[in-house]
């Protein structure tokens, strides 16, 4: 019975949770940020900064309601990490509202669809948030930008979440990119048991008792230790298979 | 320069294995650069480079945007060492 409650509960928050994101986004889009855009100054900065300041309170709000526990490690690292690449595995629908709340001046390359999404699109273009429809180069060239103006530029190089009970398979535009901008990256290893927000899931299918989310900062690569290979292209190559061996390493005991 | 097909073909597969680890039996004439051999949009742009400096005069980036296949590669090549060889006889 009290697992039926707690399931319950958790059931009607999650659909709370749904709809804050997007009509809060929305609404947000719709009435502050206008007002902020006639005030002088950086409004990218000031946009992504509201941002995250959502986000940190959407954070608390789904603990507070009870949705997940939520652990991070060496959260202090991330603060300081202006124009570096971050990047991360993707198991969950959250692993980007957990980043983008820990990380100051955070930029990241968003879904084209939705910069014509009604709700969301304001946003995106206030926030100057990179389009992944971009021709390569121009997204090379948005990216360097980036991260020269000392934005952390957040990526997950799976390009879509991890399937479940597998291990991540990284593609390789963080890696050109890393190479190209002889960027250092911070990695950040997410875990989540028991699964939820997983590729392909309705929201409402959430699982049997409260997830735990541990976000671990791990290593950060310089860029001295990729840029010594002789070719670009095999530099890109070698950080690809290095990074999968290294995530393969740290999620072994979490992927059954 | 003038460069038979077929030395075209051994230079670009030299190019392949050199800068994106693609073993030679891979490439074939009718391999796919970015299916069959695993190349991305910026891999081409450094071999574009590389066959710039074999061919000695400049690719159009849209003229290397066509190009899918080896085949289509080596046509690429051969088709500038051509008109090369009419602006400087």
């Amino acid at each position: 019975m009290r697992r039926r409650i707690d399931r319950l509960w958790r059931l009607g928050g999650t659909g709370i949770a749904f709809a804050f994101i997007f009509f809060g986004g929305g609404l947000l889009a719709a009435t502050l940020l206008p007002v902020l855009a006639v005030i002088p100054g950086n409004q990218r900065d000031r946009v992504q900064a509201i941002i995250r300041l959502n986000f940190r309170f959407y954070m608390s709000m789904l603990q507070w309601l009870g949705l997940l526990q939520l652990e991070i490690e060496g959260a202090e690292r991330l603060k300081s990490s202006g124009g570096r690449i971050i990047v991360a595995n993707h198991p969950s629908l959250l692993d980007v509202v957990m980043l983008m709340a820990l990380v100051p001046r955070a930029q990241c390359i968003v879904k084209h669809e939705l910069w014509n999404s009604f709700l969301l699109g304001g946003l995106m273009r206030r926030a100057g948030y990179i389009r992944n429809d971009l021709e390569p180069d121009a997204m090379v060239e948005a990216c360097r930008t980036a991260l020269d103006q000392g934005y952390s530029l957040i990526i997950f190089p799976e390009g879509t979440r991890t399937r479940p009970g597998s291990l991540p398979r990284f593609r390789r535009g963080f890696a050109n990119l890393a190479t190209l901008a002889g960027a250092s990256i911070q990695l950040v290893i997410i875990t989540c048991d028991p699964p939820t927000l997983v590729k392909g899931e309705s929201w409402w299918r959430i699982p049997e008792r409260k997830p735990l989310f541990r976000l671990v900062v791990d290593d950060c690569l310089d860029a001295n230790m990729y840029l010594g290979y002789s070719y670009r292209s095999i530099a890109a190559r070698k950080l690809v298979g290095y990074l999968e061996a290294h995530y393969a390493e740290k999620l072994r005991n979490t992927c059954k | 320069m003038t460069l038979s097909r077929d030395e075209v073909l051994s230079k670009l597969t030299d190019y392949l294995e050199e800068l994106f680890e693609v073993s030679r039996d891979k490439v074939t004439l009718d391999a796919s650069l970015y299916e069959d051999l695993d190349l991305d949009s910026i891999d081409a742009v450094d071999l574009v480079v590389k066959l710039q400096g074999l061919i000695g005069c400049r690719i159009k980036p849209d003229e290397f945007k066509m190009v899918r296949t080896v085949r289509d590669a080596v046509d690429c090549v051969e088709r500038l060492l051509a008109t090369d060889a009419l602006v400087q006889p």
